[in-house]
């Protein structure tokens, strides 16, 4: 098990927007978590991602706790993630976003102050392994237009390639193609299965259930903030709770 | 004769505050911390090498560094309990800092003499020199090219880079890993010590400093220089430096009664700063406007 959440448990102001949450992800799979609106799938990222503090729970990634430790701490063990709301530095360019996603040498103050030199080929070689993951997503054209002036779309390719540029082994995607045209759609579908093949794991929350019947290993469904089925897509589709969940309770 | 020392004089002046602008963009403009107690450190630098030279004849070089060292502990000490706040909150905490530097230096008298200032401070001697008039400027424009360059490519790093992440969304910054705390705090300690380094050199050359020098008006007028000259841009801090302290000096030439030049020139001044900030809010060689939020 690559991730392992078990009886998460977190309120706001004695709302329980997580309760007895607990499962698993496999290395190598994708892995979609759904549910209705204030379901507390983001809630669970950002437990996952350490940006909030759980009142009860474990989180084991890669056999080890996670729990408590500062967000950046947790980043470098090897999780990143996307924002439901586009999260890009608007005011930075599109390379440098991608950039600063896995750390480099002359992000250390002294190395920056007394060693120019050294800088100037780690930043060479960082630079041709964005433009890599910029390629991937076909902004390679965009690398020096600011953030802010790129379209809805591209925003989002560009918030997924950073992602990816941070090599981090488990990547959470919150709502990867809300608001996406079907073109950019297939395009980000495509991109998640080779990323699949390569050995890289993938949670993703999303509400469009053709995406995720199609792409999914497994899915979690959540409702309540507690998890009330979990299996293949097909199994998710004949469950009466997940169906009473979206639908509401059969009416007799 | 009067005239070339006037406008050396002016020049020595814009020299310091374009120091003092430069390290304040560092943390304001480049990493987005709202510091509104800047001067404190200016304060502390200026205070610091002065009572070494007056009451144990520490020579210039010396208390030069000393002060420069001294601001950026206080810079440190300031970032401790203060560096997790946000925005507005940073604010207050900077301007508290600032009041109660001030007050330290106005009510611990028989360190500072409070009110009525140390006179009498040395001028430097550089190889049996002593430096006044035009070698003081040569003095000056010697630390605003050591300030621009460092500062310069700090900037321009990766170590800048992330500093620019950080202003723009600090979350993120801490879910792609960095340690935004520590890249905060470097960054308010690097411009404390430059703002203590102008400060050093104002003391010795006005050879006089009282706590007046160094209240919260003339943080708003540092503010002022890096909004005007272009946040997050070096060589901005020094165009906002050059036109904040030229444009009360051009007015003054104008044909104005002895009575009235005060507040004309005031408002004079005020104008044309609002006229530039609603024509260009990006400052003149700024790359963006703070954030509407």
């Amino acid at each position: 098990m690559l991730l392992k959440v078990r009886k998460l448990e977190k309120s706001f102001d004695g709302i329980k927007a997580v309760q007895d949450c607990s499962f698993a992800v496999e290395k190598s799979k994708i892995v979609a978590l759904i549910g209705p609106n204030g379901a507390g799938k983001t809630t669970v990222f950002n437990l996952i991602t350490g940006l909030i503090k759980p009142d009860a729970g474990h989180i084991h990634f890669k056999g080890e706790p996670i729990i408590g430790l500062p967000p950046h701490r947790i980043a470098g063990l090897g999780i990143n993630r996307t924002f439901q709301l586009i999260r890009l530095f608007p005011n930075l360019t599109t390379i440098d976003n991608l950039l600063l996603a896995k750390g480099e040498l002359g992000e250390d103050f002294l190395a920056a102050v007394f060693k120019p030199k050294q800088i100037k080929h780690a930043e060479e070689t960082n630079r041709k392994r964005c433009m890599e993951f910029l390629k991937l997503v076909g902004l390679e054209e965009k690398r020096d237009s600011l953030a802010k002036n790129l379209s809805y779309g591209q925003r989002k390719l560009v918030e997924i390639a950073r992602a990816l540029s941070t090599e981090a082994d488990l990547l959470l995607l919150d709502e990867p193609v809300a608001g996406v045209n079907p073109v950019m759609r297939e395009k980000i579908k495509d991109i998640l299965l080779k990323l699949k093949k390569e050995g890289k794991t993938i949670l993703f929350i999303e509400h469009d259930m053709k995406f995720v019947m199609r792409i999914a290993d497994k899915v979690i469904v959540m409702d309540h903030g507690e998890e009330i089925a979990v299996g293949t897509p097909k199994q998710i589709q004949k469950n009466k709770k997940v169906l009473e969940a979206y639908l509401g309770p059969e009416k007799i | 004769m009067a005239f070339e020392a006037y406008i050396i004089n002016l020049l020595i002046l814009i020299g310091i505050f374009s120091i003092l602008a430069i390290s304040l963009n560092l943390a304001m403009g480049f990493t987005g911390l709202l510091n509104i107690g800047h001067i404190a450190f200016y304060g502390i630098g200026a205070y610091t090498s002065a009572l070494l030279a007056l009451s144990l004849g520490v020579p210039f070089w010396i208390g030069l560094v000393a002060g420069g060292l001294l601001a950026a502990f206080f810079g440190l000490i300031l970032a401790i309990p203060t560096i997790k706040l946000r925005g507005d909150y940073l604010a207050l905490a900077t301007l508290a800092f600032a009041i109660i530097m001030e007050s330290i230096f106005r009510n611990w008298i028989s360190l500072t003499r409070g009110p009525l200032g140390l006179p009498g401070i040395p001028k430097p001697v550089f190889f049996g020199l002593t430096l006044s008039g035009f070698s003081y400027l040569i003095l000056v424009f010697v630390f605003v090219i050591i300030t621009y360059l460092f500062i310069t490519r700090l900037t321009k790093s990766p170590f800048g880079r992330v500093l620019k992440a950080i202003r723009e969304d600090e979350l993120v910054a801490k879910s792609l890993g960095k340690n935004t705390l520590k890249f905060k705090t470097i960054a308010l300690v690097i411009s404390a010590f430059f703002a203590g380094i102008a400060g050093s050199l104002y003391a010795h050359y006005i050879t006089f400093i009282d706590p007046s020098t160094f209240s919260i008006l003339e943080s708003i007028l540092v503010i002022a220089m890096i909004i005007i000259g272009g946040l997050a841009s070096v060589p901005g801090a020094v165009v906002g430096a050059f036109i904040v302290l030229l444009i009360p000096e051009v007015l003054r030439f104008l044909p104005i009664p002895s009575y009235a030049i005060g507040a004309v020139r005031q408002i004079l001044f005020a104008l044309i700063l609002v006229i530039l900030l609603i024509k260009r809010p990006q400052g003149i060689l700024g790359e963006f406007a703070f954030k509407k939020k």
